[in-house]
């Protein structure tokens, strides 16, 4: 019956497959142009440090290598490096370690601390419930701007500023975007499976973890999967809050500063940031569809 | 039969596993968003030599806004600019996108997924990738040539008469991913039957998007608009990639960043500027505040249909 509906839905007069056909010519182009420069930047990668410079004198800078120079991205894991506030320097595979526990700790920490209070507040009746609902609604929509002095001394004063606690320390917020989407999700599940699971002795958090919390994976998985990818191609948090530990892109950031002294190094430069789009990708290759069918009004399904 | 005081500790059990699980996250709110910005507010009536209470950052802060070369007026111009740039150009677009992929246009699902690449990949490759496509050597300079045009030999980012405009171009070219996933998503959730019925009675294309799915998905439409609002002061493009502020290209949000950062050696150095950082953060959060609060209002006024 769908499939009935569908084809009539998309059955188009000539008049209408001529607009489709210009709008199927601009996306192509634009699909193009998205495309090509990462082409460009993958020859650039692949060449020799002088032919890049003749290159891009000759105003030649998207043509591909005379010889493809695939020791560039090894180079580029080997000897690309970036200087930390102590005069460390931290290579590539570093960062990219960095990336990883950085991301995984700060979107973790987010994704958890949203499930705890968007479930209580779903599902349980308290005081002072509407006073934290109406805080994760307010702190949201409310447009602050310029406190980016006040966070930093903040984390000084506590202690976690340019630490390995920090992901944790400011990703562990229990509201926003996250809170927002999984308050709608707790509130559509029933709570007949946690009378059950009462009626057999088990307490408050068995239903917690073990009946509500796994049927929210999706839902959760979902979201970590969008803050992953923020948060991986993050670069002004890091640079202002972690500089000891920089990441693939804060760490990039700082490697390209230093490039200005030294241009034959920019094929290099490429390879590390074609290295540094595989893993984004590869995780997006994976689960577009999770992303893509979660997606609907508002943000995600609810 | 459960008695009074079995229920009675039920419940104290409940509201200890309750506060139990609020506790931390609240913590971490009242620490990194109430205290930060009471904070924020204090530095901002705070003289950056003496400590004392002064009123002096917002006398700067009004001169740095008003005198011709001002770095805050210049941020401030370059900020609208983005803005108005989300608010007329991308949002719409990604709206129409949205309806063609939604349509099922050929290739709709590579499309889908390469108009969304901007979103997925890092700042530092999409700038890298975009500076070298409309570099001096890059791939448009090679198509102007043909046509008998050039892009100046200095580059389009050295210059201040077309920094800006390159970096907004970068911004309405990689802008559309996300808004476009959310119209797609509200689209998708249109009833096939109301759509059906329409096509039947020779509903046309225009037709069938201006006056059926775009009322709607009024409400994805009202999010995107709000959230597009309360950005206002925040709209910036990835200024610290491309110039790091030069040929005037500065906005709000990059002017806070490079004010705090310092120097860039090791985060935030620049520990004189975070007074008037907090002046002029207050000072925009005051008129931000009640602007996208009554843009809310409007918003919520707005008749939406149930479906």
């Amino acid at each position: 019956m769908k499939k009935k509906d569908e084809n009539i839905i998309n059955r188009r007069s000539l008049q209408e497959k001529i607009i489709f056909g210009i709008v199927f010519a601009s996306f192509v182009l634009y699909a193009l142009s998205l495309l090509a420069p990462f082409i460009s930047l993958i020859f650039n990668s692949l060449k020799d440090g002088m032919e890049y410079i003749d290159h891009a004198k000759l105003k030649q800078s998207f043509y591909p290598p005379k010889t493809p120079l695939f020791s560039n991205y090894w180079d580029s894991l080997t000897t690309m490096k970036a200087m930390n506030s102590v005069g460390e320097y931290v290579y590539l595979p570093m960062m990219f370690l960095n990336s990883i526990w950085y991301t995984c700790l700060f979107v973790g920490a987010g994704v958890f601390a949203s499930s705890l209070t968007a479930y209580v507040v779903s599902k349980y009746k308290f005081k002072g419930r509407t006073v934290i609902d109406g805080i994760a609604v307010f702190s949201m929509t409310i447009p602050v701007i310029g406190t980016t002095a006040a966070m930093l001394k903040m984390l000084n004063f506590v202690g976690v500023y340019n630490t390995p606690l920090l992901p944790i320390f400011i990703g562990f917020g229990g509201f926003g975007f996250n809170y927002l989407v999984l308050r709608g999700f707790f509130s559509n599940l029933s709570w007949s499976y946690a009378e059950s699971v009462f009626v057999d002795g088990g307490g408050d958090l068995t239903v917690f973890f073990k009946i509500m919390l796994p049927q929210a994976v999706p839902c959760l998985l979902t979201l970590f999967l969008m803050a992953f990818i923020t948060t991986w191609n993050d670069y002004q948090t890091l640079l202002l809050y972690m500089p000891d530990y920089p990441s693939l892109s804060s760490g990039l950031y700082l490697v390209e500063r230093s490039l200005t002294r030294d241009p034959l190094g920019y094929p290099t430069y490429y390879a590390g940031l074609v290295i540094s789009i595989i893993p984004i990708i590869t995780i997006f290759s994976i689960f577009s569809d999770t992303i893509m069918a979660n997606f609907t009004v508002g943000g995600l399904k609810g | 039969m459960v008695n009074k005081s079995q229920a009675s500790q039920f419940k104290k059990k409940q509201i200890l596993f309750v506060w139990g699980m609020i506790a931390l996250p609240l913590l971490q709110w009242i620490i990194c968003w109430f205290i930060v910005n009471l904070s924020s507010i204090k530095l901002a009536f705070t003289d950056a030599r003496t400590n004392q209470l002064t009123s002096r950052n917002f006398n700067l802060f009004w001169e740095y806004l008003t005198s011709p070369y001002g770095e805050i007026k210049i941020a401030l111009s370059n900020t609208l600019k983005y803005f108005s740039t989300n608010f007329i150009i991308i949002n719409p677009i990604s709206c129409i996108v949205a309806y063609f992929l939604y349509k099922k246009i050929a290739g709709y699902k590579i499309f889908r997924v390469v108009f969304y690449l901007p979103a997925i990949v890092s700042s530092v490759a999409m700038v890298e990738a975009y500076r070298q496509f409309v570099g001096p050597g890059g791939l448009i300079n090679g198509i102007l040539n043909i046509f008998g045009g050039s892009i100046p030999p200095e580059g389009l980012f050295a210059r201040n008469e077309t920094a800006t405009n390159a970096i907004l171009a970068y911004t309405v070219w990689t802008g559309c991913s996300v808004n476009m996933l959310l119209f797609m998503g509200a689209m998708t959730r249109v009833p096939l039957e109301v759509l059906e019925a329409a096509k039947l009675d020779g509903c046309t294309s225009f037709k069938e998007l201006t006056s059926i799915i775009l009322p709607l998905i009024l409400p994805t439409i009202c999010t995107v608009i709000t959230i597009t609002c309360t950005n206002v002061f925040s709209a910036s493009g990835p200024i610290l990639l491309f110039t790091r502020g030069a040929c005037n290209t500065t906005t709000i949000a990059y002017w806070i960043f490079a004010k705090v950062y310092g120097d860039g050696v090791s985060g935030g150095t620049a520990k004189s500027n975070y007074n008037i950082v907090s002046c002029a953060g207050l000072c925009f959060t005051l008129v931000g505040a009640p602007l996208i609060m009554g843009i809310r209002r409007l918003m919520e006024k707005l008749p939406t249909a149930e479906y």
